[in-house]
């Protein structure tokens, strides 16, 4: 117990600063007045997003009240999407974490048990998951609140069951990748039984969380199936999600009740899957990273021709990007807790349409559209398809950490970006370019893929063409914007690599402030395309080469920022 | 050539002042030692002169270029090894190498003689294609030199370059200082090894504290104290006094 405490505390300071490193040396100057104003763009996308989740919260709640309905559902499907959230944020960060970190070095030799460094350095990873869900997932919560009417009992339990929420799909989640890592550790290295356990972790959870969507429903009160439901007492009270998750159902119980018995139950099982967790670690965890092989030297000569091959005079922007791109797809650390998601969410996207088509292979969602197909008319489409993309853009963008921790990936590394003859300019433009075409990939790019298929359906190639440039404009301003949060608040002190990306809540932040920045951005054009009913095409045209404009002169900012920023940092 | 006038610099707000006033010159032709206890400041005089940390007063020229107002011209003139090898670690030696010849603008034949020699002086040949992360500590010092020298700099900065070199390699290291500054350019590199000092360096800078207590020639440092017999006894009196 006091070495688990002990080697927690120590995990967590060696992180900890996430947001106060790297300023030390400009306390000395005047901040640069794009500093204040980003703090002050910070605080004003904040704001906004907190009161919006804190309306949500609220206003579903009241809705769900006044129709008569009782709000424990609501409370159910907050938790759950809490629970999710816990798991899409923490699974690489838990196999990384566990399975990569280069302190396993210096802990093996200690008298310690498998079982607490495994267990400290999930504590790590829970410490990180209930800061994160107090950012997303606590202003919905206290809106659910306060729509409900809740007591003091209520509160205080409320807030006891958001503590307890990540401890089950965490614990969870580190048995099954204990496991999973087991089963590989002998099947290739390291780097790539963590990348490949990661992303079955990953894709598992989002086929759960899809199977929830659709059988879920907030209140159920949709459908004529949902409707029966209500009727049924006792079954009213759950949402479609506690079946899914059995724990929703005292855990929200607890808080609505206020209930101690099954507060009991919650801690009960909480208790019991850290137990179950700590069994499986101390069994396999060990054994696994002992066994688990990395990448070997080959210690051969290179022959003239691969050498040849290998040497080239690159331009210096070519240089540092190809080393950028090396250093972070090398690095599971990085690459997982950074790239990973924006690369894979269109699974989430076509898992139901998979599942749908598995259950029902007569009526499903690609038969309709097979069968409806011919009769779309897709003219008129312009303002939808543009929209639509704009919300990929920033969903897929705001998921992207790589330009939202390039100069923290650098660590004690900055040194050579100060001593090597290459503007920093050119330096931070390496960076954003690595960042920038992965999230095009993952936004413009799979839109493309759809825009071509409805291009056969009969939309305008023009619709097109904007939204392609329309997209590639707001990957820029969404990259560049990650960039400069990141240059504001750098997290250069740090030993292991997920330290950089994880343990560091700026990337969070950027995540927040893309959202809303971007969402802005998608209601101004919806605001004069669709609600004012202005003409779309010049709307669109508009909106186009307004956003090409902003990306011009939000990347010229960055630059600038950065190279003030750059010559002013100091260890 | 270097030239130090008047740098100081304190880290944090009203933390100690980790150099004081320096001035010195590092003459063409020369290799020069600098020496100096644990925290005596050599690593942040390094870092200045690189451009890696501004100096709260003076300035650094390399080669005549001042570094505050023409930073990318000084900084082509010299090659660098930082004190700790750990960095590009995901890369491999042989895109470590192509990375820094490619930002030094050496072009694509000369990388591949460069590297040849290098490779060969360091007997380095059989680890190039792998991964800096599978290098022992000596490799991986072994590449940052090698990165540093690829573009054949005027000025050499080396920091503590030879902790963890294999006696080959760091005969081949000396021997490489001793030739470049035959051809007449510039050494600067911190020690802790008095002996290294004693047998490689032209002149030696002592730096305690931030100051600089003794620049010259080691044979002026045994003529102002004749009665210790060691390089060692005569650092060791001389910083007691510092
Ligand atoms: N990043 C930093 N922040 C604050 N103080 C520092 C920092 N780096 C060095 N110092 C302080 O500056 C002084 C000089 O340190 P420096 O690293 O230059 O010494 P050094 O001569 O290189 O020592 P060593 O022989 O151990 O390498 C020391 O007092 C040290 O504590
Ligand atoms: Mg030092």
């Amino acid at each position: 117990m006091r070495n688990w405490l002990l080697l927690t505390k120590v995990l967590m300071k060696t992180g900890a600063n996430g947001l106060s490193s790297g300023i030390g040396g400009t306390s000395k100057k005047r901040s640069p007045a794009v500093t204040v104003l980003l703090y002050v763009i910070i605080g004003l996308c904040l704001i906004p997003y907190i009161t919006m989740a804190f309306g949500l919260g609220r206003s579903l709640t009241q809705v769900t009240v006044m129709a008569g309905q009782p709000a424990r559902p609501v409370l159910e499907t907050i938790l759950f999407m809490g629970s999710i959230m816990t798991l899409v944020f923490g699974i690489s960060y838990i196999l990384t974490t566990f399975f990569l970190g280069n302190d396993l070095e210096t802990l093996l030799p200690l008298p310690l048990t498998g079982g607490q460094i495994v267990l400290a350095k999930l504590t790590v990873v829970y410490v990180y998951e209930v800061l994160t869900n107090a950012m997303l997932i606590l202003p919905i919560l206290v809106g659910h609140g306060i729509g409900a009417g809740w007591g003091v009992g209520s509160w205080i339990l409320g807030i006891v069951v958001f503590l307890l929420m990540p401890v089950v799909p965490l614990a969870v989640a580190g048995i099954l990748s204990t496991l999973l890592m087991y089963a590989l550790r002998n099947v290739a290295s390291r780097s790539m039984i963590t990348t490949v356990s990661t992303i079955l972790l990953l894709v598992v959870v989002m086929l759960f969380s899809s199977v929830g969507g659709m059988f879920g429903g907030v209140s159920g009160a949709e459908g004529s199936e949902a409707a029966a439901d209500a009727m049924i007492p006792g079954l009213s009270a759950l949402s479609r999600y506690s079946r899914l998750y059995p724990l929703l159902g005292p855990m929200a119980a607890a808080v609505d009740g206020p209930d101690l018995l099954s507060l009991l139950i919650t801690l009960a099982v909480c208790a019991a899957a850290v137990v179950l967790f700590l069994l499986v670690a101390q069994a396999f965890f060990v054994k696994t990273v002992l066994s688990m092989k990395d990448t070997g030297a080959k210690g051969k000569a290179m022959t003239a021709e691969e050498t040849g091959r290998a040497l080239r005079r690159d331009s210096a922007l070519k240089a540092c990007a190809k080393k950028e791109w090396r250093m972070l797809y090398r690095s599971p650390q990085f690459f997982l807790n950074t790239a990973l998601l924006p690369l894979i969410w269109p699974v989430f996207l076509l898992l139901p349409a998979v599942v749908t088509m598995i259950m029902d292979p007569q009526d499903n969602l690609i038969t309709l559209i097979r069968e409806t197909l011919p009769y779309w008319d897709l003219s008129d489409a312009m303002p939808i398809v543009i929209l639509v993309v704009c919300g990929a853009t920033i969903f897929g963008a705001s998921t992207s950490f790589v330009s939202g921790t390039s100069m923290s990936r650098e660590g004690a590394n900055y040194i050579f970006m100060k001593c090597i003859p290459v503007r920093y300019r050119t330096q931070l433009t390496a960076k954003l370019l690595v960042g920038t075409i992965l999230t095009v990939v993952a936004t413009t790019g799979y839109s493309l893929i759809v825009l071509l298929f409805l291009l056969a359906a009969g939309l305008p190639p023009v619709t097109i063409l904007f939204a392609v440039l329309v997209s590639l404009a707001l990957n820029v301003i969404c990259n560049c914007f990650s960039m400069m949060i990141d240059l504001l608040m750098p997290k250069l002190h740090w030993e292991n690599e997920q330290m950089a990306v994880k343990q560091n809540f700026v990337p969070i932040l950027e995540m927040l402030l893309v959202l809303v920045i971007g969402g802005g951005l998608c209601f101004l054009y919806a605001l004069f395309s669709l609600i004012l009913g202005f003409d779309a095409l010049l709307v669109t045209a508009i909106f186009t080469v307004v956003m090409i404009a902003a990306a011009a002169g939000i990347y010229a900012l960055a630059m600038a920022y950065g190279e003030k920023r750059l010559t002013a940092l100091e260890e | 050539m270097i030239r130090v006038q008047g740098v100081s610099k304190t880290y944090g707000k009203k933390g100690v002042r980790a150099v004081d006033n320096l001035n010195f010159d590092i003459a063409d032709g020369k290799i020069t030692g600098f020496i100096g206890p644990n925290g005596a400041g050599k690593t942040t005089t390094l870092k200045i002169i690189t451009g890696i940390l501004e100096p709260d007063e003076g300035s650094v020229q390399i080669d005549g270029i001042d570094m505050a107002k023409d930073p990318i011209g000084a900084k082509r003139r010299f090659g660098f090894v930082a004190d700790s090898p750990d960095s590009f670690l995901r890369l491999k030696g042989i895109e470590y190498l192509q990375f820094c010849a490619s930002i030094y603008g050496v072009d694509t034949a000369a990388q591949q003689e460069k590297i040849r020699s290098l490779a060969e002086r360091f007997d380095m040949q059989n680890a190039l294609q792998d991964r800096l992360s599978t290098y022992s500590h000596g490799m991986r010092q072994k590449i940052m030199v090698m990165g540093a020298l690829i573009h054949d700099p005027n000025v050499w900065i080396l920091d503590e370059p030879l902790t963890g070199l294999d006696p080959k390699a760091a005969f081949e290291l000396k021997e490489m200082m001793r030739e470049h500054a035959a051809s007449g350019k510039s050494v600067f590199f911190s020690t802790h090894v008095l002996e290294v000092a004693e047998k490689l360096c032209d002149q030696v800078i002592i730096i305690d504290h931030g100051r600089v207590i003794f620049l010259g020639t080691l044979d002026m440092l045994r003529a102002q104290f004749p009665n210790e017999e060691s390089l060692e006894a005569i650092f060791l009196e001389l910083i007691k006094h510092a």
